[in-house]
Formats: structure tokens, sequence, C-alpha cells
């Protein structure tokens, strides 16, 4: 019995040995490969992970959107793939070659050269197509490769063209407003990491792991799209009508400084802004500095009432049009003999403000012109805003301060000129002028009074003589309210002297006693009519009427008539193919929607904005695959309707 | 005497129990985070933890139920228990219901039934009753016989096919034999032959299987196809490193790079985020829990419930062993899951039935004299 229980105790103690041995050597095995694993090798297991899913190509954020100031989108961002090649990674050349050229209509010559590049990283094609891109999806070649890149899509096409500007292929901003908020606009690419899952979709976090928001920011600009497109239609008409070589126009809000409208002609389009002449990029009303002519007088006489040189009766010897002042001739268009002030500048006589020029003496005028904004910068964030030039007081000779009172041997741009105007209609206290509300602009200047309301109000009073009266400017009449304004016939600068090409310019002020409004036309070089009164006033009436009306201040008879005529219209620029393309779409069903299912986007967009909507755009790609609301379905009567499109 | 009296309490394995339960939640938080997706805005999570939980219970259920009758009852039906499962494997081929490409279940209307779970408890019961007959080492007449017995159902698994359940059956009645112990000259008979025999089954082997084998010997040599597995895995838990990526850290299985990684796979996702502290955190409970039934085993009042006990033990033994032996790189991909932490519904619910065998063993080691 004892001996039994002692070898069964003897055996079960074996049993538990050979147990606890088995036990102890795997677990030994299993803890010490856990520990290889983790301990020994996790440094670079680590590093194997990551790079598996965290990519280190160049990526970069969405770029902002420009907005005008009632959330209309003027710039916005679609994302395209584009092509490349690493030459290294490229097993079968000429099959390559073969396949790539006929997918992509490139020669086999080109794609031969660029592949035998001794370079690793080669564009092939930019911004492909969806139908593109597929394709070279499926025919899945090794060493060719697609990325995402955004393109930059101005969804009006010319309006305010050369205000926004362009960015290039790299997403960057090379003129205008996208040049000069870069910086804003810019998607972000540095201090973020791209996860990728197996499938190879991406992440974007930052390095602690989160996800992050690499998009740029918006600007919001005070432009208003439709009073934009008024002023673009209304100069375009002039400068075909009258030949003219370009025309710049402002349209400022009295109460804020805010720019509503900034146009120059030619109109530009900067979806393809490659196919352009550097010439039609220019923004002219911040860049090009043009002698004024008579628009400058207003400020002569402002200067001259302030000094006390003047008063509006007081009486000036016109000498019949033509003076000699130390051998040079100052000529009137008309002639005109003694004359009370107020009618000098009511008919524009060159001799009359030479001579109160002459009387207020030099000190004093190029004082004025400094304090009101000639000779700086206007403030605005636009790219190569100019100073324009008016020279040291100490330079002036009395012939320089006879033709100075015209508007002769000072140099302005178009957006001083305005800028100077807003002190007048703002009764002598200058603010700056305003382009963009957000970002809100860090130093606001303070305003300034620079001369007293009651000098204002008796420039106002003349230059609605201008207008009202029997003046130069009566073209501007607007039945219902009173304009204040005045004209400018500049002849340009040539070699030498003065020659037969004329600046025609107009600035008017509505209404007549308070201004609320401020319109600036300036037109290059007109045919066969030069005359600012003839050339540039009927667009400064065209867009004042249109403004008030817009904003309902005008009185009811006039509210209905010629008004909201002019929507958005497609560029005379565009290329012959898309405007064909467009005319058919709309001219088919213009009462319901049409069908943009399966069109590229630039295509679809222009469809809805000819109509006066402009699309939200919802997901990713350059075509459209969903529409809200449904083609054949009547146009919304609400001009705010929302309209959806969805991108592949 | 009712079926569970105090005293059973008393002496029932408290601390196994809670060992188990613990096993248990730290895998449900595992499912958790394993079913995991990190998409575009932010995560998104399956519900196989919430599945899961409802197995667990089920398993509990099962449990109680294997705790409240005397193990001894199970000596008088394990050969009836025995045929019913031969036949319940018989029916697979005919009446069987076909999940994944493998023919494997049995629709019972409310679930589907996999009869190879239950040929493991049956192999377990049958085991058990057979080495329990005296305490002689085994001599080749009683070996065969009692490997012959096991390999009726291990074979019919395998010709599902299921390796992995049919290998699982043959590898539990191996490890009852070697605790029973063999004389001396099978012993050494068996030490040259099964390695003789094994690469013998190599040519029964299909080819995904061969296939495995050797991208567990190379991974390399085929990195995005059979050893994609095994490279990944190793990747997941390497990159977790001492103090891993914390919870709902990892970032190989939510990017999906880890596959199957709420089942087979799922200790990965673990090692990836609680690092090697983890993994020998997890290791060690493992170990307890195990050694808890070995202490069973030996403390058994009879050579059957001993035997029942081994035999739970190496039933979660092999399965560990070979599951984190596979997930660590150091065995071939074989679909056995690791207890407690892969989810898998049958699978839970005949582990925790299994721990309320153990437990029952453990609980009625004092109550013999009485009965």
């Amino acid at each position: 019995m004892a001996k039994r229980k002692k070898e069964s105790l003897k055996s079960s103690r074996n049993k538990l040995l050979f147990v606890m041995v088995l036990f102890a050597l795997v677990w030994t095995a299993l803890l010490g490969r856990a520990a290889w694993l983790q301990l020994y090798k996790g440094a670079d297991l680590s590093r194997l992970a990551l790079r598996q899913h965290l990519a280190a190509e160049l990526e970069r954020g969405e770029r902002g959107n420009i907005f005008d100031r009632n959330g209309n989108m003027l710039a916005t961002s679609v994302d395209a793939s584009s092509l490349y090649i690493r030459p290294v990674k490229v097993t079968d050349v000429s099959g390559t070659v073969a396949k790539l050229s006929k997918i992509l209509g490139i020669s086999k010559a080109k794609l031969r050269k660029k592949l035998s590049r001794k370079s690793n990283f080669i564009w092939i094609k930019r911004q492909l197509d969806d139908r593109t891109a597929r394709k070279i999806k499926k025919a899945d070649l090794p060493g060719v490769y697609l990325t995402t890149e955004f393109v930059r899509l101005y969804p009006n096409n010319h309006l305010a063209g050369q205000l926004l500007g362009f960015a290039g292929i790299d997403g960057k901003g090379l003129e205008g407003l996208e040049k000069e908020f870069n910086g804003r606009l810019a998607g972000r690419k540095a201090q973020f990491v791209v996860q990728r899952d197996a499938s190879g979709r991406r992440l974007y976090l930052d390095e602690l792991g989160r996800e992050m928001d690499i998009r740029g920011k918006d600007v919001h600009l005070t432009i208003d799209s439709h009073l934009q497109s008024v002023t673009e239609n209304a100069l375009v008409d002039s400068i075909k009508k009258y030949n003219a070589k370009w025309g710049t126009a402002v349209v400022v809000e009295v109460a804020t400084g805010d720019i509503l409208a900034l146009a120059n002609c030619p109109r530009f389009n900067p979806n393809i802004f490659r196919t352009s002449s550097p010439k039609t990029w220019r923004n002219r009303a911040a860049i090009d500095v043009v002698e004024p002519g008579s628009t400058m007088k207003p400020f002569l006489i402002a200067a001259a009432l302030k000094h006390g040189v003047i008063t509006p009766e007081k009486l000036i010897d016109c000498e019949g049009g033509r003076w000699n002042l130390n051998g040079k001739y100052i000529k009137d268009t008309h002639k005109y003999g003694w004359l009370p002030a107020h009618k000098v500048l009511r008919y524009s006589s060159n001799i009359g403000v030479a001579k109160i020029g002459l009387e207020l003496g030099v000190q004093n005028y190029h004082k004025f012109l400094t304090d009101i904004g000639f000779g700086s910068k206007t403030g605005l964030p636009l790219p190569g805003d100019r100073v324009g030039s008016i020279r040291p007081a100490a330079q002036w000779n009395e012939i320089d301060l006879a033709a100075g009172a015209f508007g002769q041997g000072v140099g302005v741009t178009a957006l001083q000129m305005a800028k100077a105007y807003l002190c007048i209609a703002n009764k002598g206290v200058a603010k700056p002028l305003r382009l963009v509300q957000l970002p809100r602009s860090e130093e606001d200047e303070a305003p300034k009074r620079i001369f007293s309301t009651e000098v204002a109000e008796k420039v106002l009073s003349m230059m609605r003589e201008v207008v009202q009266e029997d003046g130069t400017g009566t073209r501007v009449r607007i039945s219902g309210t009173t304009v204040a304004g005045k004209t400018g016939t500049a002849q340009k600068a040539e070699k030498g002297g003065y020659g037969n090409q004329y600046m025609a310019s107009f600035i008017g002020m509505v209404p007549g006693y308070n201004p609320e409004y401020i319109v600036f036309v300036m037109v290059d070089s007109p045919q066969p009519n030069h005359y600012g009164g003839v050339v540039a006033a009927p667009v400064v009436k065209t867009v004042m009427t249109e403004t008030l009306a817009y904003y309902g201040k005008l009185p009811e008879k006039q509210n209905s008539a010629p008004v909201m005529s002019a929507s958005l219209t497609p560029s005379s620029e565009m290329p012959k193919k898309a405007v064909r393309a467009n005319s058919a779409q709309t001219s088919v069903s213009s009462e319901t929607v049409p069908n943009v299912k399966g069109m590229p986007i630039r295509r679809a967009v222009e469809i809805m904005v000819k109509r006066g909507f402009v699309p939200k755009l919802k997901g990713q790609g350059m075509t459209i695959i969903k529409q809200v609301p449904e083609a054949g379905e009547k146009w919304p009567e609400d001009e705010n309707a929302e309209i959806v499109l969805w991108l592949s | 005497m009712s079926p569970i009296d105090r005293r059973l309490l008393i002496h029932m394995n408290w601390f196994l129990l809670g060992l188990a339960g613990l096993l248990f939640f730290v895998g449900v938080m595992n499912l958790y985070s394993a079913s995991g997706f990190r998409m575009e805005d932010g995560m998104s999570v399956n519900s196989f933890y919430q599945k899961q939980l409802i197995w667990g219970l089920m398993g509990f259920g099962g449990m109680i139920t294997f705790m409240l009758f005397d193990y001894r009852h199970l000596k008088t039906i394990a050969w009836p228990l025995f045929i019913v499962t031969v036949l319940l494997l018989m029916a697979v081929p005919f009446a069987g219901k076909t999940i994944y490409g493998a023919r494997r279940w049995l629709d019972l209307g409310f679930f589907n039934f996999q009869p190879s779970e239950l040929a493991k408890i049956t192999i377990l019961i049958i085991g058990a009753r057979i080495l329990s007959q005296d305490s002689e080492p085994l001599r080749f007449s009683k070996l065969a016989y009692v490997v012959g017995v096991g390999l009726v159902p291990a074979g019919m698994v395998i010709l599902q096919p299921d390796l992995g359940s049919g290998l699982n059956i043959l590898l539990i009645l191996g490890g009852m034999i070697l605790y029973r112990g063999l004389t001396s000259t099978v012993f050494k008979t068996m030490a040259v032959a099964i390695p003789c025999i094994i690469p013998i089954g190599w040519l029964f082997m299909h080819d995904y299987q061969k296939r495995r084998v050797v991208s567990f010997m190379d991974p390399a040599s085929d990195p995005l196809g059979a050893g994609y597995h095994i490279i990944q895995s190793e990747i997941a838990i390497g990159s977790g490193r001492v103090w891993g990526k914390g919870f709902l850290g990892g970032t190989q299985s939510q990017l999906r790079f880890l596959p199957e990684k709420h089942t087979d796979f799922a200790i990965a996702v673990f090692g990836e985020e609680w690092g090697f502290v983890g993994a020998m955190s997890l290791l060690s409970l493992f170990c307890v829990f195990l050694y808890q039934m070995v202490v069973t085993a030996r403390d058994a009042k009879d050579l059957f419930g001993s035997y029942l006990a081994a035999g739970v033990f190496f039933y979660f033994f092999w399965q560990i062993l070979i599951n984190m032996g596979m997930v660590l790189g150091l065995m071939p991909v074989v679909g056995i899951p690791l207890p407690f932490i892969s989810y898998g519904g049958s699978a839970t619910v005949v582990n925790f039935c299994l721990v309320g065998l153990v437990l029952n063993v453990s609980m009625r080691r004092y109550v013999f004299k009485q009965g």
C-alpha cells in the first residue's frame, strides 16, 4: 500500500515535471521571440512600419478660395491627376513609350527624349482629365505614377481677371491678388506627414498623429460680382465703340471706402492665362501711371478754396482761349473771357485753373496733392501698386505749376484718383480704400481731415454744375437724382511733347449732394472722339444707374427699366470651341436646367454662372457626376437658390 | 445533495475563474481596438467586440452548466458521446453548410454548429476515460488503441478540410498520452518515428498549406502573397517596441496592413498597442491560467479528473503555443485562434465550457469521501 502510494506519487511528480518543463520551454521561446522582435528588432521594424504608412512625398493642402462681398466664388481649386515618371523604375522603355503615346497623344519621340533623361522625377503631363487618368491607372505601367494636384479654377472666367491674377501650375500665386495673398491662400505643406492605409488611401496627420487641416485660408473681397460685371461690360462697350487701347474703371462705396468694382479692359481670363498676352494681365488701375488731365482740376480748386486764394464767385480772366506764360502757350478748347471760379471748373478752362494755380503757389498745391494721397501708395494689397510721380516742390517752375493745375506733368494711378475723390465725397476727411474684407488689414489709416466741409461742399457744388448745368459732363445726368462729376481729356505725352492721342477720363459722384458712390473711368486713346465727356461719361452713367438700381436707390420709374439687364456674360476671349459648345447648350433649353452630368467642371460652371447661379461644388475631380436641380427642372426663381454639382 | 453546496463553492478554484474572466475582457478590449479602421474623418469601429461580449455571456452559461453535475458521470457517457460526435462529423459532408469555401458547419436553425468543436470536448472525455483505466506506463498495444480512437474524429475533421482543428484534436490526445507516460521503449521508438512521419505528411498537404510552410522559412520570397501575413505581423508587433503605441494607437492594424486582425492575428494588435510589456504581461496571465489547470490535475482525487484537467490544459496550451508561435513568426501560418483573445463564437463558448470542466474537477476534489 505504502509502496504503491509512493510509486504513484513519484509517477505524478514525473508527470508534473514533464508538463512544467514543456511549459517552461515553450514560454521561454515565446517570450524570447517577443523580446527579439520588440526589443532587439523593434527600431528596425518601427522604421519599416513608418515606411509603409507614412509617405514622404511632397503634399500640399488645397488652395483657399477667393469670394466676393456676397460670398460668390471668384476663385477655387479642384483636384486633378498629374502624371510623372521615374525613369529608373521603368522596365520596358519602348512599351511604356508606346502606351503613353497612345493614351496621352504625345509623340513617341518626345516621350522617349523625356524618358532618356537622367533624372529621378520627370513630369509627363500635368492636370489630366479623369478619363485619361483612369486609362493610365488601368495600364499600370511600372515607373509611371499619378499624383494629385490642385487646379485653380475661376468660375466666372474673365470677371475681375486682372484683379484676381492667377496661380501657376504649382499652385503658387503669380499675379494679382493670388500673388499678394499667396501666403494666406496657399495650402500648407510643411509640418505634416501623409498617412496611407493598406489600400493607399491618404490621411493627413501632423507629427503627433493628429489629423490636420492643411487647406489654405480664404480671402473675401469687397468686390460685388454683379457690379463688377456691369462695370466691365460698360467699359468694354466704350472701348469697342471708340477703338480705344485699354480702359480701367473703379467703383467705390463712400460710406465704407469699399471698392465695389475694379475693371480693366481688354478683359483677361485667368483660366487660360497662358494663351493671353502678359500685357492683358496688368491691373492698370493700380499699375499704370498716367497724366490725368482735367479730372485733376477739382483738387486745385479745393486747394485754392482751402487757402482762401479764391471764392467761387471770384472772376478770372480766361484770356480768350490762348495765354502766353513765359513763352509757352496754354490753350482752352472754347474761348472764354472773364469767368467766375465755379464756371472755370464747369467749362474746364485750362487758362483759368493755371492762373488760380499760380496764385496758390507750388508749396500749397504740392502739399495738398500729397496730403490727399498722390505720390504715395494707396495701401491696397495689389502687387505693383504704384506711387505715381509728383516731383518735389522745389523742382516745379511756373510752367510746371500751371500745367499741374490742369493735370499735366503729374503722374497718378486710377486708384489714387478714386482715393482722392473719396476725400471730397467724404467732405474733406481722407480715408483709406478697402479691397479686402477678410483678412482685415492690420494698419487702418486713421481718417484725417484735409480740408473743411465748406470747401468740400463748394467743390461738390461746382462739380454738380459740370453735369447738371451746361458743363462738360452733361451726358451723365440721371433723372431723379443729381450727379457731380468732372471730365478729363488729356493729351498724351509722347517723345518730346504732346501728340494727338488722348486719355479720356470721367469722375462721377452720386447723389450729387451727399455722394454715396464714386465711379472713375479712364479710357486710353479713343478714336475718333477723344473727349472724356463723350467717351468715358456714358460708362460712368451706366455704372451709376445700375449701382443705384442694384441698391434700390433709384426712383420707381427708373428702377424697372434698364436695370439688371446685364448679367455675367461669357468672355469674348474664350476659345471659340467653348463658346460654341456653350451657346448650343444653353439655347436648347433656356427655361430648364440643362444636363451637365459628364461635363468638365469648367463648362458646367460656366453654364450655371451664365444663368446667374454660382454652383456649390462637392467632391473632388474634374467631371460632374450628379447635379441638383436635376436636368429638365425649371431654373429656381430665387437667385440665391442652391445649385450643387458633385464631382467624380 | 444539492448540485452545488457551500463546500463546493469554497473549494472551487476562484482564481482560475477570475483569470478566465480577465483574459476574456482583455480580449474584448483588444477586439474593440482591432475593429477600428482609421478613415479620412476619424475612426470607424466594427461591432465585433459587441458580438464577442454576447458569445462570452453564452459561454458563461455553458461554464455554469459544466460545473453543475459531478464530472464522474462523464465517464459513463464517454462512449455514447463519442458515437454521437462521429455521427455528426459524418453528417457534415452531406448536410453541412459551406462558409468561406469550407464545409464545416451544421445548420441547426438558430445557429451554425461546428461538430469539430464538439470533437475537441469529446476527445478530452474519451481520452481521459481510456487513459485513467490504469496507471502503468503505456505499452504499444494500448497506445495504438488510444491513438486509433483519436484518429477517427481527427481524420474526419482533417478531411473536411480543417487541418487546424484536426491537428488540435491529435495534439490534445498526444499531450494527455505524454502526461500519462510511456514505457521507455515506446518513447524512444516514437522519438525516432514521428520526425520521420512528418515529411510524409508534406505529400498530403494542399498547395496553399505548402506555400505557407515555404513562406514561413523565407517570408521575403513572396512578401505580398503568402509571406504577407508573417511580415505584417512581425512589423506590427515589433513596431510596438517596449511600451507599445497605446490603446487604439496601432497604426498597422488600423490602417489595415495587418490581416485577420480580429481573429487569428488579434494578439499582434495587442503587441503593437501594448508593446513588449503588454505581451509579457499577457503571456504571464496565460502562464498562471495554465498553471492553475496543472494544479487541478495534480490535486484531483481520481485519475479521470486528473486526465480531464490535463486534457483541458493541453487544449489551451497547444492553441496558445501555435497561435503565438505563428504570430511571432516561429511557426507557419495555421488557422488556430488564441483562446479568449481572438474573435470567434463557438470557440469562446467551448473555452468557457472547458474552464467550467476544470472548475468542476477542482471543486469536487474533497467531496468524494462523502459520496
